[in-house]
């Protein structure tokens, strides 16, 4: 039986059929802030796995098409087509886009090394777009490629120098296009000596002819609205990618042209300048983590659980159950009564201890042992207390240990937040689980769907076995496996780290140190960052002396900023920008939530503590034994 | 389908196993004075001089080529250290004089993928192999993209030569193979680009040849889930045949590999079992001929639709890399009368090594493979 969650959705051997039935309509929500997605210039960027390749797909003809034709039939298609509908890509009558996909790899970044001019570049761009475009044609209408070709026809007008034929029907711009093919082929798998450049072409006129060639195929002319849609950027050589982007920005063409690149691409500067961290985005950028996080995290929730359903629907013996209900929300506190009870005894005898021979926690005490609810409840009340004592004993000596505290103290001096790192230090300490239920899935992916589907896929996995073995009465994953197995993605993610992230040693070490303080910070007896530390910062100076310094000035500082800048962009570290009330401002980078799991944090968001770059060079270097040597953190 | 055969090259082939190298070179030798190029890497791993020292051992006239990489990152101390300590041995061996280093830019830690194609210009720039007899490309020290590109282009070069009349140089390579060092060698950062051996593009992202189905075979090693998804998603196959190793030295080698790569392979890749092939560990031109002739399946049950891609990937033993390649220059070189396959040998480079783990001890075997030269004349 296989794993559903496992498929990836933009890969070509998943049909387009079960491609459309598998995209979760809520993804369109993202081109609310793009004000003419079909006219204009978009980028779409990610760490690996946001759901560029997906999003761009389902803009392709067959996909559109399909989309339409089953909507009728399947409900969450139907909401697919609505959305569709909304933007513009559908419309009464069917598909009115013709979305032109051109995939870039690594082989253009080959080139680079012989095509010093792009010369070569720009030539077999422009024959990948007519390609492209003759297919997304055929595939328009229905019709077969290569076999049809002959079928459709194209006229433009070029301007004097441009190669792409004036008038020709689609065989003939095959040829045209194949020539040019075969030849980069030619030299790239050439194993003699490597000849000079020849040829090539002086302007990227592709894009002009997209923009402009008239379009006929067997039913007439084609008149709907076009978007070039450019995957994968990242692959291409740094200059091949400037002169690209340049080149496409400066046409300003009648047509939408969306890039989609992950966030590797960019240069520290566009990842951590002030204005990219200050969402200075305009309208045609989508980073897709950044749209899904903060106030959207709600809207990022819904839409990946309906893919989960989804995914779980399409497995073999799941049948039409919903996945969520088969994820246990609540402790089983048969099983863990007594451990928290025991606790809740041992707090108590702390909270007395701390008292000794005075009063001033007779009140709080009281209030514990009168304290109803179930065994977790009280425990839980007993924790916070146990938080708030440490913090009353933290205190300058304002008042004397005489002064007995009252009950409504108590309450007056708790918040959410305290109470919420006091689960998290009661559930660590009697290892009891942490991480479960729908929320804490959404939670750990940190805004990235592959994320999220491969914790949730591990889930699945065992509540499928489940299914097999109790068809008729299938029991809930307990949080005690929700818990053990989201760790165990975190741990196997933990333990790739080094082998998949460039500069993955360094990465790992700074990682870890990060990891060790924020526990450090959170696990402090007074919870004083409550409800935990999962992120570290630093001053707008120290970010403006890393990011924008010439690197001549700043040698020393290049290993950080390199590593920075990958974690950045892998969306390990996630970079906010946080004001501080005396007007200093800092930029937190906070932890991918799966590395919170890894380092047993809590995963809300909101504690960080400020650091210095030297700290952090010092901790790139030592990794987590560096912690000890590092002195307390200043407080901000 | 009898108009369209396919004629394996290395069958039958020549391979001289540890306890027989050093009588082959010695009656090898006796023939004729010969005249031996050693190309050789310059690296730290523990079985970088064996091939040097033997052929020392018995008494051939060796002028080396000692390929030096460099991706422009700092190397360790362990490293450097073993690195040095491999070179003087090549010194004492011998002599400095017989020693032209040749430098290649090797991809560094983020998405440089010129490895191939800068080992094949410094080699073109190296100097004239043809006044040797025979090159000897040890590849036991090399990262495994040199080593293939090494023996792809000096086979096609004295392939060429000969083809036009000229000299035949004989190419041998050579290789102290042992399973457990290359394991605990090359553990370290990968880079996060695929990189395709030069000669060996596929055609990948050809537009014209599009619908085209692509077959992708893994040739199976330990540990090898990141590169398995890395280079699953880069050429995005229909049809993906694991190679497993076996027979094998460990007999249950194959199975705990599948086993260790259960996951990716079922889940994520969604294989057929049915679509694991089997190639011998320890005898690279068995594998050779195991993995031409799945291949040839394809390219023979697919022309129908026009043609096929097939891509492998030498993720397992330095020994399989060489059978993999020689499969693959094969089809896109040798013998084959029929529609040709669009041949690709994407692989992922490690970028950062960590400290090597190799006992200095750790039993290898060491493997002399006769590629081309007189004995395809006899």
């Amino acid at each position: 039986m296989r794993n559903p969650f496992r498929i990836r959705a933009s890969q070509r051997s998943v049909s387009d059929e079960e491609f459309v039935q598998l995209f979760g309509a809520g993804a369109l929500d993202l081109m609310e802030k793009v004000a003419d997605p079909w006219g204009g210039l978009v980028f779409l960027r990610s760490a690996p796995g946001g759901g560029k390749t997906s999003f761009l797909r389902l803009l392709t003809p067959r996909p559109l098409r399909l989309t339409d034709q089953l909507a009728d039939t399947d409900q969450q298609v139907k909401e697919t087509r609505d959305a569709l509908r909304d933007v513009g890509a559908l419309v009464s009558s069917g598909p009115d886009l013709l979305g032109t996909m051109v995939v870039f790899t690594s082989e253009y970044r080959e080139m680079a090394g012989f095509d010093r001019a792009n010369a070569l570049f720009r030539e077999l761009v422009n024959s990948r777009i007519v390609i492209a475009t003759l297919r997304a044609v055929l595939d328009r209408a229905g019709r077969a490629y290569p076999e049809d070709l002959d079928k459709i026809h194209f006229d433009w007008a070029p301007e004097s120098g441009a190669t792409i034929p004036a008038s020709a029907n689609g065989r003939h711009l095959f040829e045209w296009a194949s020539d040019i093919e075969r030849g980069f082929y030619e030299r790239m798998d050439d194993l003699g000596v490597t000849p000079a450049v020849k040829g090539g072409h002086a302007r990227l006129d592709g894009l002009k002819w997209f923009a402009h060639v008239r379009i006929r195929d067997p039913k007439g002319p084609v008149e709907v609205k076009r978007v070039l849609l450019l995957d994968e950027l990242q692959t291409l050589a740094p200059g091949q990618r400037t002169s690209l982007i340049e080149f496409v920005t400066a046409a300003r063409e009648q047509c939408g042209v969306w890039i989609a690149e992950r966030l590797e691409a960019l240069t520290h500067r566009d990842l951590l300048s002030e204005g990219a961290l200050k969402d200075r985005d305009y309208e045609g950028i989508i980073q897709l983590e950044r749209r899904w996080s903060g106030s959207k995290a709600k809207v990022f929730g819904r839409f990946v659980e309906s893919i989960a359903n989804l995914r779980a629907a399409k497995a073999d013996g799941f049948e039409n159950r919903n996945f969520f209900t088969l994820i246990e929300e609540h402790d089983d506190l048969t099983a863990w009564s007594e451990r928290f009870d025991e606790a809740s005894v041992k707090i108590e005898r702390l909270i007395g201890d701390a008292n000794g021979n005075g009063n001033r926690y007779d009140n709080w005490l009281d209030e514990g042992r009168g304290r109803s609810g179930s065994a977790l409840d009280r425990a839980l009340h007993w924790r916070t207390t146990q938080i708030l004592v440490a913090r009353d004993q933290r205190r300058a000596q304002s008042s004397f240990d005489f002064d007995a505290l009252a009950s409504q103290e108590l309450e007056k001096r708790g918040s959410s937040a305290t109470e919420r790192a006091a689960e998290h230090f009661l559930r660590t300490e009697v290892e009891a689980p942490i991480y479960f239920g729908k929320d804490v899935l959404s939670a750990v992916s940190s805004s990235n769907v592959d994320q999220y589907l491969e914790v949730a896929g591990e889930l699945f996995e065992e509540i499928l076995a489940k299914i097999r073995f109790r068809r008729e009465q299938p029991m809930p994953l307990s949080p005690e496996r929700q818990d053990a197995l989201i760790r165990k993605v975190a741990a196997t993610r933990w333990e790739g780290l080094v082998r998949r992230l460039p500069r993955g040693y360094e990465a790992r070490r700074l990682l870890e140190a990060i990891g060790e303080y924020c526990r450090q910070q959170t696990f402090r007896e007074n919870a004083p960052y409550a409800p935990g530390v999962t992120g570290i910062a630093i001053t707008m100076q120290d970010r403006a002396l890393l990011i924008d310094s010439p690197d001549d000035d700043v040698r020393h500082l290049i290993p950080l900023r390199n590593v920075l800048t990958s974690l950045v962009a892998h969306n390990l570290l996630v970079p906010k920008l946080d004001h501080q009330n005396n007007g200093k401002s800092l930029v937190v980078f906070y932890l991918n939530r799966l590395l919170c799991v890894q380092f047993g944090l809590p995963l809300g968001y909101g504690g960080w503590r400020a650091k210095s770059l030297k700290d952090l060079m010092h901790w790139q270097e030592k990794g987590a034994k560096a912690e000890t040597l590092v002195k307390e953190a200043t407080l901000v | 389908m009898s108009d369209d055969k396919a004629v394996m090259r290395w069958d039958p082939y020549s391979l001289t196993r540890d306890a027989e190298f050093d009588g082959f070179w010695r009656a090898h030798l006796a023939k004729r004075d010969r005249r031996i190029l050693l190309v050789l890497g310059r690296g730290f791993d523990v079985r970088a001089l064996e091939t040097a020292t033997r052929l020392k051992g018995v008494g051939a006239n060796v002028a080396v080529w000692l390929l030096a990489y460099d991706n422009g990152l700092n190397d360790s101390a362990k490293r450097s250290a073993l690195t040095q300590a491999n070179y003087n041995g090549l010194v004492a061996l011998f002599g400095a004089a017989a020693i032209t280093p040749i430098d290649i830019a090797i991809g560094g830690t983020a998405g440089e993928t010129a490895t191939s194609r800068n080992t094949k210009a410094a080699l073109e720039a190296a100097g004239d192999c043809l006044v040797f007899d025979d090159v000897v490309v040890d590849i036991s020290a090399m990262p495994r993209l040199v080593a293939m590109t090494t023996v792809a282009v000096l086979l096609a070069k004295l392939d060429g030569v000969a083809r036009a009349g000229g000299k035949s140089v004989n190419l041998h390579v050579t290789t102290a193979e042992s399973v457990s060092a290359d394991n605990d060698a090359a553990q370290g950062t990968l880079q996060d680009q695929v990189t395709l051996v030069v000669g060996f593009s596929g055609q990948l992202t050809s537009q014209t040849t599009e619908n085209w189905p692509r077959v992708w075979f893994p040739v199976l090693g330990e540990r090898q889930q990141a590169r398995l998804d890395l280079i699953r998603d880069f050429i995005d196959p229909d049809e993906i045949c694991p190679v497993i190793p076996f027979p094998s030295r460990a007999p249950r080698r194959g199975d705990e590999i599948i086993d260790e790569h259960r996951a990716i392979l079922f889940d994520e890749f969604q294989i057929e079992p049915a679509n694991i092939l089997l190639a011998c560990e320890y005898n690279p031109f068995e594998a050779y001929k195991q993995i031409f002739v799945s291949m040839d399946r394809y390219r023979r049950a697919l022309r129908e639709m026009g043609g096929c891609k097939a891509f492998v990937s030498p993720i397992s033993s330095k020994l399989l890399s060489i059978g993999v390649l020689l499969a693959c220059y094969d089809h896109r070189f040798g013998d084959v009368s029929g529609e040709r396959l669009d041949v690709g040998i994407p692989y992922v480079e490690t970028a950062v090594y960590g400290d090597p783990i190799q006992d200095e001890q750790s039993a290898y075997e060491l493997y002399s493979m006769w590629i081309r030269g007189e004995w395809e004349e006899v």
